[in-house]
């Protein structure tokens, strides 16, 4: 699978040559897994900028990075004394503690960890307040919670963003924390729309008979999973070539809608920026399935 | 064979339960265009009442032909009470109250949408507590195009027992105004519901210069639609009576598939001694196999 998609978007990288590269912002410290842009990075497509307010992690960035990469020792959020309420485990830490209520209803109540999780006090930065970060073309956020502070406090910083990928939530797991519909409502007032949910993760309800069934296929309770928004406007007549391309290549790289990448192309094609020749190389790399079958 | 299965643990269920009455369903929209709602085992075995709506003459003609004891169909369209403009579409699918987005059809490559007829035509709107018929509602199912959240607020006091809602929700707009997922999702928190699940949500191809070599489901990417669970908030349980606890565990079995949440509510229910305590114990192992950690032979036939 992995290769398919290798080839696929060597397609574009190799043709795909913007004026300047594309600018990704990260926030949301301490990534589990690599990053979806993470191809695009190592391909040298884009820059990403990125953060992380713990002082040690920061200098094991800073020495490991490469050229195409900025490190900011911020937190982000809206300014103010707040508090970062640090969890035992990765993932967990959030600018809002943990719902004792919400959790107990699905099951979860373990996850509040009192005794080990510390309150550090903070002073977040919003990105339209960091003079060396540029404008960004795209917004990939997982803070917990704290996404819709980065939106708000980035709205210049976005004016020109082509896509937002964040997690929203769906079951509220902290206190006042934002849920999918306060988002979804802040990237509409930016101009923004949904464009899909790139993977869920859903929970099993509690219930005492747990050593009885499996439970990854007893998981019905919608927790949260990570959405992805795009520029809400007539692309061909709105957007600029690099823009585009920015675009396709996230659509194609980052959140795997091949079908957008096209489009794209189409557009670039049609300002005789690009031959139509590479749209069928292109689809050339698709798996069988995604192709439609040819009338015997 | 699977439906046999689903069928022996629904009627499993209504044995153990023992409503008290038949549970209320409402379904808005009524018009299954053939298939078979996922309510309906509860009718064929007594344990619900269904009202169904359909404006459109000829579907209600339709719908009404099957009605039975534990079936009446009204001929109402629901929204907020008053006259309203229908946009009746030659694609029935499509007709709304709300005007249809070009744009939006366009963007997704779905031209055919408008180039069909759509005739205007004047309609009276009901509010569902207006409707004398329907004494309250326990289940509420909606597929209205957009008319979702006039429904659910005309609908606030009929719905104050209710404890599940399973509405169409919009990811794109392809209507002017058109209230979206935050929207109905807005309301229905408000009411005391919580989003459970997503159920499916529709793609749509993106068009290109190479839309017709692309497999119009499996490459397609942009989310148009889908339906949501909404269920009544169980953070206090005790605010939840033991009949509403019965046919959310009914509901939850048979209508939307989220066993775990039965054996939650089965639990309560025990813990209230209002069931059997062997129930859930029994409801497990009427799971399909590939949901269970399978017993050791002896002790399955003890």
């Amino acid at each position: 699978m992995a290769g398919v998609n290798a080839k696929r978007r060597a397609v574009l990288t190799e043709a795909l040559q913007p004026s300047r590269v594309m600018r990704v912002c990260d926030v949301g410290a301490n990534p589990l897994s690599d990053p979806p842009y993470k191809p695009l990075l190592e391909a040298q497509k884009c820059h990403v900028y990125g953060f992380e307010p713990n002082p040690e992690a920061f200098d094991d960035l800073q020495k490991a990075k490469s050229d195409h990469e900025t490190y900011f020792q911020d937190a982000v959020g809206l300014p103010g004394d707040r508090t970062l309420y640090l969890h035992p485990w990765p993932g967990f830490s959030s600018l809002y503690p943990m719902d004792r209520a919400a959790l107990k209803s699905i099951g979860k109540e373990k996850w509040i960890r009192p005794a080990k999780t510390q309150e550090v006090p903070l002073r977040p930065v919003t990105l339209d307040m960091l003079a060396d970060l540029p404008p960004i073309d795209l917004l990939k956020m997982d803070l917990q919670g704290g996404e819709l502070e980065v939106l708000r406090g980035g709205v210049g910083k976005l004016s020109e963003a082509v896509a937002v990928v964040t997690e929203v939530r769906f079951h509220r797991i902290y206190e006042g924390e934002p849920l999918f519909g306060d988002l979804d409502q802040e990237l509409r007032r930016q101009g923004f729309k949904l464009h899909k949910f790139m993977f869920t993760k859903s929970v099993m309800m509690p219930h005492e008979h747990e050593d009885k069934v499996l439970r990854p296929r007893m998981t019905s309770q919608l927790l949260d999973g990570d959405a992805v928004y795009i520029r809400d406007s007539d692309w061909a007549e709105t957007l600029s070539d690099d823009q585009l391309i920015y675009l396709a290549l996230a659509a194609d790289t980052v959140f795997d809608s091949p079908d957008m990448a096209l489009l794209c192309l189409d557009i670039l094609t049609g300002r005789n920026r690009l031959s139509a020749a590479l749209a069928d190389a292109y689809i050339a790399t698709f798996p069988e399935h995604q192709l439609r079958k040819e009338e015997a | 064979m699977a439906d046999r299965l689903a069928n022996r643990r629904t009627r499993f269920l209504i044995d153990s339960l023992a409503l008290e009455r038949p549970m209320h369903i409402v379904d808005v929209g009524a018009n299954p265009f053939g298939a078979r709602p996922d309510y309906d085992p509860l009718l064929s075995h007594g344990s619900a009442q269904l009202w169904g709506f359909e404006p459109n003459e000829k579907a209600f003609a339709e719908l009404d032909s099957i009605k039975d004891e534990s079936r009446t169909y009204l001929p109402y369209a629901v929204g907020a009470p008053g006259k309203a403009r229908f946009y009746s579409h030659k694609i029935s699918t499509l007709s709304s109250l709300y005007k249809f987005r070009r744009a939006a059809a366009d963007f997704m490559g779905k031209g055919h949408w408008y180039k069909r007829e759509i005739t205007e035509i004047e309609v009276d709107l009901v509010a569902l507590d207006d409707v004398d018929e329907i004494p309250s509602i326990d289940l509420l199912k909606m597929d209205v195009q957009g008319a979702e959240l006039d429904v659910l607020t005309g609908g606030r006091t009929k719905l104050t027992e209710a404890i599940a809602v399973i509405p169409e929700v919009a990811f794109y707009q392809i209507y002017e105004g058109q209230p979206m997922l935050r929207d109905v999702d807005a309301e229905l928190h408000e009411q005391g519901f919580v989003l459970h699940k997503i159920l499916f949500q529709k793609p749509a191809l993106l068009p290109s210069s190479q839309r017709k070599q692309l497999h119009p489901r499996l490459a397609a990417s942009q989310s148009i639609d889908g339906d949501a669970v909404y269920i009544r908030n169980l953070e206090d349980k005790e605010a939840v009576s033991t009949e509403a606890l019965k046919r959310l565990a009914l509901a939850a079995d048979t209508v939307f598939k989220s066993f775990d949440l039965c054996l939650m509510c089965l639990d309560e229910l025990v813990r209230r001694d209002a069931v059997e305590r062997r129930l859930p114990r029994i409801y497990v192992r009427k799971l399909p196999e590939e949901l269970r950690i399978m017993e050791p032979a002896v002790e399955a036939s003890s």
